[in-house]
């Protein structure tokens, strides 16, 4: 198969940078909270609720949101198809990365 | 695909970049090993006693206040992530080395009596102690890519030959080791927690 054949083929979901950044940290969380995706990303608040919702839609994350305390906290967690979805993704890079060397 | 793997290293070490966990698991630690020191030190099992109430009350309760600390701080300042709970296969195998260290310790504790639990055997037992302490804390270190559990391990493994130089025994060489680790985990959570407080602002808040 050739490089072009495999460039074809990202999920587009994932493939997105900051979406990628947010699929990465949930892969090795459990959770992490609104605030924690947005130090990590570096995305407006504006931006990662967009990118979230987009993931949330997709099907790869839940969004939940309680209240510690009087504090707000919306927490998102990778679903199974999530985590499905982000290991096809690895391994799609990997391939990439052999075939081009 | 190394974005990948450095965002997920930084994920899986930000339990420790404050440094709570070390300044509160330091002070039990410390404390602990002082006990256990001066229960032989001073002859009274009256130390050992209480350094038993510390592990079994003072480390759950310990958990529970770095737990408090980063609610109210770390969360607050840089997000909150939870991690996944171990494994079942993970926790049979910590289950399974806990019970063959737990049989290993209490018959050669019994059969030997104190003096040969003193002895050559004792100090195996923390030659090994000490290096797999040390070495289960430099494998952190590489694995989190945080340098300071280096310091923590050459502590530990110091002090370890140390004791065993200095012909402790087991109980207070053991103690020896926790202080000097409780000591070493107050000094780097202490740097740890003061680089975190000046490179991170105050509240973030919540949106979305």
């Amino acid at each position: 198969m050739s490089a072009f054949e495999f460039a074809s083929d990202p999920d587009r979901v994932i493939h997105e940078p900051a979406r990628l950044k947010i699929m990465a940290v949930l892969s090795v969380a459990e959770s992490a909270d609104f605030t924690y995706l947005m130090r990590e990303t570096e995305l407006t608040r504006g931006n990662l609720s967009v990118q979230l919702t987009r993931l949330e839609e997709a099907g790869y994350i839940a969004i939940e949101k309680e209240f510690v305390g009087k504090m707000p906290r919306t927490t998102a967690r990778m679903t199974p198809e999530g985590r499905d979805a982000f290991s096809r993704y690895r391994s799609y890079l990997e391939r990439l990365l052999h075939a081009t060397g | 695909m190394n974005d990948i793997t450095t965002t997920q290293r930084r994920t899986q070490a930000y339990w420790f970049v404050d440094g709570l966990g070390e300044l509160i698991g330091g002070v039990a630690l410390a404390a602990v090993g002082a006990l256990m020191y001066l229960s032989v030190a001073v002859d009274n099992e009256g130390f050992a006693t209480m350094a038993l109430g510390v592990m079994v009350l003072g480390f759950p309760l310990s958990a529970k206040a770095v737990r408090w600390a980063k609610d109210h701080l770390t969360h607050r300042r840089t997000g909150y992530v939870s991690y996944p709970a171990p494994s079942a296969r993970r926790r049979t195998t910590s289950a399974i080395i806990a019970a063959v260290l737990g049989i290993v310790f209490t018959v050669s504790a019994v059969s030997l009596g104190e003096r040969g639990f003193d002895g050559t055997l004792g100090t195996y037992m923390l030659l090994g102690l000490g290096a797999g302490v040390a070495v289960a804390l430099a494998a952190r270190a590489s694995l989190m890519s945080m340098p300071r559990f280096y310091l923590s391990a050459i502590v530990v493994a110091t002090s370890a030959i140390w004791s065993v130089a200095q012909e402790l025994g087991f109980i207070a060489g053991m103690g020896v080791v926790w202080i000097a680790l409780g000591l070493a985990s107050l000094i780097t959570g202490g740097i740890a927690l003061g680089q975190y407080l000046r490179t991170t602002s105050g509240l973030a808040g919540e949106a979305e």
